[in-house]
């Protein structure tokens, strides 16, 4: 069994919570980089030397010695030390479960980060746009005709107003048009005007419809039935894999963080 | 959500953990600082771990699909397992249908 990987620092935070932005994670890495390196040095914890041909169990022909061909993935799995020990997880920095620095990575802040060897800095986009900017589109993503799509066109949970079209849906309640970054505008889409089943539709609409338009690539209808189904049957959202629940609170800060 | 996992449901696969992002910054080793979104702590991991994390984010997948999209042998695949294992101890990865 891998061992767990050390924690280093608890760090607390407060703020306006929900949404975070670059600068929050910018002032992370400088503080973690210096931070890390220097724990990994005093610790000992063993880094792998790179120059080293990666050791093989004993009963095991090194294929580097049969002179066949490996990926650099195959050169690096199962050579000794810190790497190996800790599966991959040199060290941890802890951190208060509301911090929450971002949500999405808007483009501003993939473009502004130096990724060094990473080959996918290009795959986050978080365009996601509110149910205001998809009431006033005329044009809906994939043909959707937005006068005649219902709820329960996409989402399988049927109930009350599912059988509501999306467009309706999204019109109740108010809905401030915000900044990316102004957060206090945000926490008002929270819209106590409206029962929690009718904000959940409402902002799985737009979801859904940002999906949809390639939007928000990383969101799936798998994660989004997920939710809306989680709420029907328990008011609630697990992750599978054993997270903690998203109650009410989370699953408006995230659908709402979001767009 | 036990009925949302009784339509169709697939066999059990790795995936990525939800609401991860994989924002992450790298320098010229091969230890990478990664944000969890779930959270909320940063990781310092290395190319292993980041790789694996890259492939379930293109499509979820069981241990021996994993091995042999990075190109692994058999030797390693106890590496890999642990590997996984820590991930999802730290909510980077999930385990289901």
């Amino acid at each position: 069994m891998a061992a767990a990987p050390k924690s280093l620092i608890l760090i607390t935070t407060t703020g306006s919570g929900g949404r975070g932005n670059e600068s929050c994670l910018i002032v992370l890495y400088t503080l973690l980089l210096a931070t890390a390196r220097q724990f990994i040095k005093d610790t000992n914890v063993a880094t792998p030397d790179p120059d080293q041909q990666p050791p093989r169990l004993p009963s095991t022909p090194s294929p580097l010695a049969a002179g066949q061909p490996t990926s650099p993935a195959r050169r690096r799995f199962g050579r000794a030390g810190a790497a190996a020990a800790a599966g991959g997880v040199l060290a941890t920095v802890k951190s208060s479960p509301g911090m929450a620095c971002t949500i999405c990575w808007t483009p501003s802040a993939d473009q502004s980060m130096l990724i060094g060897k990473s080959h996918h800095a290009e795959n986050n986009p978080c365009n996601g746009v509110p149910p205001s900017s998809w009431i006033a589109s005329t044009s809906w993503p994939n043909n959707i005709n937005r006068d005649t799509f219902k709820f329960q066109d996409a989402f399988t949970m049927r109930g009350t107003n599912t059988d509501k079209t999306m467009l309706a849906l999204m019109q109740v309640g108010s809905d401030a048009v915000c900044a990316k970054n102004d957060y206090a505008c945000k926490a008002n889409r929270y819209d106590s005007s409206l029962s929690n089943d009718a904000w959940m539709m409402k902002y799985l609409c737009a979801n859904f419809l940002n999906m949809t338009s390639k939007k928000m690539p990383f969101l799936t209808m798998e994660i989004l039935n997920g939710i809306w189904t989680g709420w029907c049957t328990n008011s609630a959202y697990t992750p599978r894999g054993g997270a903690k629940a998203w109650g009410i609170a989370d699953l408006k800060r995230y659908l709402s963080g979001t767009v | 959500m036990t009925q949302y996992l009784a339509m169709g449901a697939a066999a059990p696969h790795w995936r990525l953990g939800f609401g991860q992002q994989l924002q992450h910054h790298g320098w010229d080793t091969d230890e990478f600082l990664l944000f969890n979104d779930l959270a909320g702590d940063t990781h310092l991991v290395d190319q292993d771990a980041l790789d694996v994390l890259h492939l379930l984010r293109e499509a979820p997948d069981d241990v021996a699909g994993l091995a042999a999209r990075l190109g692994l042998g058999p030797e390693q695949a106890p590496v890999l397992d642990a590997l996984l294992e820590t991930l999802h101890r730290l909510s980077l990865v999930e385990y289901g249908a």
